[in-house]
């Protein structure tokens, strides 16, 4: 579904991508893993065309930017780690208006959207307006709006950062379900017992490179057993975060 | 305090040392010599005009008092201003106020480390915006180049006390009077007060050529003595510049005491205003939407547009803002400058009228389209990304948002519509002659917002800054605001020609007057075709993968 050959990106002299080949199956939920400044945004600006490659290739179901770009929008779907509502509209009207930009129609939109938003616990916060909303219920925001847009590929970039306990169980829920219903759900996170709870196969990025790509089995015939030494392993960081969870 | 100020000033060289530093810096020095030069063109008309001149060669005590009363006043009430606009932020919602605040160090410390950083960048825009025409008046009016050093001690001197005046309202405001209904009517007064300040004092200073002469001449003749401003900091403008009068060592001692004394005072309130900002505040900003969003178009053009809509009736301050203009354009119907346009000569009633009507839209259109030139970017920039994700052509999104752009000029044409013949006496005739005219104007105007406000440097600010700080936004904003401004012009050349028309060939003029509606109709809309074309070039740079 994803594929990345030889994806490089830099900025002036900081390499900040180099040489990434992977690539992610269909209905996989993938995590791309590493520390402060491995890359990991870099990566989903480039997946997400915000960020040209300064060189290699990437599709997305066989699609290129460069010929496809408006097809690729159709299917995917981000989630930042900064949540984009404009504080002037309620939730409710945030969701409606996303579903819109992807052409979903307004019975259905309402519908998921509402259903989201009861789900995420927003329900009785959906009518006011977002001006109001903490971090967290800004970013479930976002997310009820996305996948009420129904993506065939979803990108979350830290999508537990900044979420309380709860809400950051909630969020793992929901994308094991969008595996489960066929997604394909590609998460950026330095959070490894996330990583390591949820994903089907996770990549490590340290200074831009590739350290490591394949499911936890995989990685631990090294004789390590914990995510958290794989990972430490591998990037020599102490940058590491415990799950809020 | 000085651990502050000092990595305040570490951050401001650093910026010399890294090339979007430099760029910025390089942004901010052409940004204030643009709004330099337009200032020394609109003060240096009004000073250095041929009966100011005079007096000032006569050597009259009241002129040089009223000139270096206006040179050195208006740029400290524009530090003033600025520091006003960006007290709230600085004082209470910036990281690093929060960071004071629990920081082992004083209040009054934390106070002077705002007040500091207020003063600063609004003091070097003010002494841009002053010493452009105080050069002209020592230039052209013989007066003497100490003038020019006095300048910047005088505008800090009245300056400084005005910023603290400023952060001590907001903190008393913060502390004392955090209700909705109180904070709804200070957004209401704060939006009137500086539109309409803005939109009369600029139209007062257009018209107001020589004016200042005759007050100086009143002034003296009436006997009034330069005594009276010695304890101001401007006497001593006047005493550098060869200026007669009084001028009193107090003018330099009064406004630091002041200004201590009023931070003082709000260091006291500081913390519990702090208190009230962050924990009361943001509950009052809930805003229940009935049935909000049950209803939206399903196109997405349509949608980006009520989706605007929908932002701009649920904002307060959007609804108070159309409601004055609404009002100030009736206003400008009632002053001389529409009178003028209906002078009487051979233009039938109806058509100078209908002239009239147009003139007083696109003067209230000039002072929108500065603001408006940043609406697009104002509105989406923090939702860049989504935007640029989704599946909608560029051309759907600005489709989208020049709703949002012509609504404020549309707005205005409707209340010229109803000011016409309701407050200015137009015949109904003129209103179908207005209409076409009005409508081509609406797109012209619209049309130029589209391919200024989507100039993809605009999108390069980043987030954190508010769009209208950053000096980026001069450049499409004194663009906007001089293309509008001439365009009043082409209004009135094309009125002058209908005059002759009338007065020597009343036959062909009938013809001749509905090609004119037809033509601005017409211009209106290659106008709004290139700007919209010329528009969706530059979002798809903006939405593009940037390289």
């Amino acid at each position: 579904m994803i594929v990345l050959e030889h994806l490089s990106r830099t900025f002036g002299p900081t390499r900040a991508v180099d040489d990434l080949s992977l690539d992610v199956h269909a209905g996989e939920l993938f995590g791309f893993l590493g520390p402060n400044g491995a890359g990991k945004t870099t990566t989903i600006r480039m997946l997400c065309g915000l960020l040209r490659p300064t060189s290699g290739t990437l599709a997305i179901d066989g699609l290129r930017y460069d010929t496809g770009g408006t097809r690729i929008r159709a299917m995917t779907g981000l989630v930042p780690d900064t949540p984009p509502l404009y504080d002037f509209l309620s939730a409710r009207q945030y969701v409606r208006f996303v579903g819109s930009l992807y052409g979903i129609a307004p019975a259905e939109s309402v519908r998921d959207g509402d259903a989201l938003l009861e789900r995420l616990g927003l329900a009785d916060r959906a009518d006011d307006l977002c001006k109001g909303y903490s971090f967290g219920m800004r970013k479930k925001t976002h997310l009820a709006a996305v996948l009420a847009a129904r993506p065939k590929v979803l990108f979350l970039d830290e999508p537990t950062a900044g979420l309380d306990p709860a809400s950051a169980r909630l969020f793992k829920d929901l994308i094991t379900e969008l595996r489960d219903e066929g997604t394909t759900v590609f998460v950026s996170t330095h959070l490894l017992e996330t990583a390591e709870e949820v994903c089907d196969r996770v990549a490590i990025l340290a200074d831009g490179r590739l350290r490591a790509i394949g499911t936890m089995d995989e990685l631990r015939t090294s004789g390590r057993t914990s995510l958290e030494d794989i990972f430490l392993a591998l990037t020599g960081s102490d940058d590491v975060a415990g799950d809020p969870r | 305090m000085w651990p502050a100020i000092r990595a305040d000033l570490r951050v401001l060289a650093n910026a010399f040392a890294t090339h979007d530093g430099r760029k910025a810096l390089a942004a901010a020095i052409v940004g204030t010599a643009c709004i330099a030069l337009g200032a020394a063109a609109l003060l240096g008309r009004l000073l250095v005009a041929r009966p100011m001149r005079e007096a000032l060669a006569q050597g009259l005590p009241a002129a040089h008092t009223i000139v270096a009363g206006v040179v050195v006043f208006l740029p400290a009430m524009i530090a003033a201003g600025l520091a006003l606009a960006q007290t709230r932020r600085e004082l209470f919602e910036s990281p690093q106020a929060t960071m004071m605040l629990v920081a082992p160090i004083g209040r009054f410390a934390v106070t002077v480390r705002a007040w500091v950083r207020l003063s600063f960048s609004g003091l070097l825009f003010a002494l841009a915006v002053g010493i452009a025409p105080l050069i002209r008046v020592v230039v052209d009016a013989d007066v003497r180049p100490a003038a020019l050093a006095c300048f910047p001690l005088a505008v800090i001197a009245l300056a400084a006390p005005w910023v603290a005046a400023c952060m001590l309202f907001h903190v008393v405001r913060a502390r004392f009077f955090s209700g909705p209904r109180v904070r709804f009517a200070l957004q209401a007064i704060g939006i009137a007060g500086s539109l309409g300040l803005t939109a009369v004092g600029l139209l007062g200073l257009l018209s107001s050529r020589g004016q200042l002469a005759e007050t100086a001449r009143v002034l003296l003749a009436s006997g009034a003595a330069t005594q009276d401003v010695a304890w101001l900091p401007t006497a001593w403008v006047v005493r550098a510049g060869g200026g007669t009068g009084a001028a009193s060592w107090i003018a330099w001692v009064w406004p630091p005491v002041a200004t201590v004394g009023l931070l003082a005072i709000a260091s006291r309130f500081l913390r519990g205003a702090y208190e009230r900002v962050a924990i009361v505040e943001p509950g009052v900003v809930r805003k229940r939407m009935r049935r909000a969003g049950r209803v939206w178009p399903r196109l997405p053009a349509a949608s980006i547009a009520w989706k605007d809509l929908c932002s701009v009736v649920q904002e307060r301050g959007g609804i108070v803002s159309l409601v004055f203009f609404f009002g100030l354009q009736l206003v400008l119907m009632k002053t001389g400058l529409y009178g003028r346009a209906i002078r009487g000569d051979a233009v039938p009633s109806a058509v100078a009228h209908a002239f009239g009507m147009v003139v007083a839209m696109q003067v209230l259109s000039v002072f929108l389209g500065g603001i408006q030139s940043l609406s697009i970017v104002g509105s989406e920039r923090r939702q860049l990304a989504m935007l640029a994700t989704a599946p909608v052509h560029s051309s759907t999104v600005l489709l989208g948002k020049s709703v949002l752009v012509a609504l404020p000029f549309a707005w205005c044409a409707f209340a010229c519509l109803v000011g016409g013949p309701f407050v200015a006496g137009a015949p109904w005739a003129a209103v179908v002659l207005f209409v076409p005219m009005a409508c081509g104007i609406i797109l012209a105007n619209t049309g130029l917002i589209l391919l200024v406000g989507t100039w993809p440097p605009l999108f390069s600010v980043d987030e954190d800054v508010p769009i209208a700080n950053s000096l980026h936004s001069v450049v499409p904003a004194m663009l906007t605001t001089v293309t509008l401004g001439l365009s009043i012009g082409g209004t009135l050349w094309l009125r002058g020609r209908l005059a002759d028309a009338w007065a020597f060939d009343a036959e062909s003029a009938h013809a001749q007057t509905t090609f004119a509606v037809v033509a601005v109709l017409g211009v209106g809309m290659v106008v709004a075709s290139a700007g919209f074309a010329l528009g969706v070039r530059h979002v798809q740079r903006v939405f593009g993968p940037r390289a």
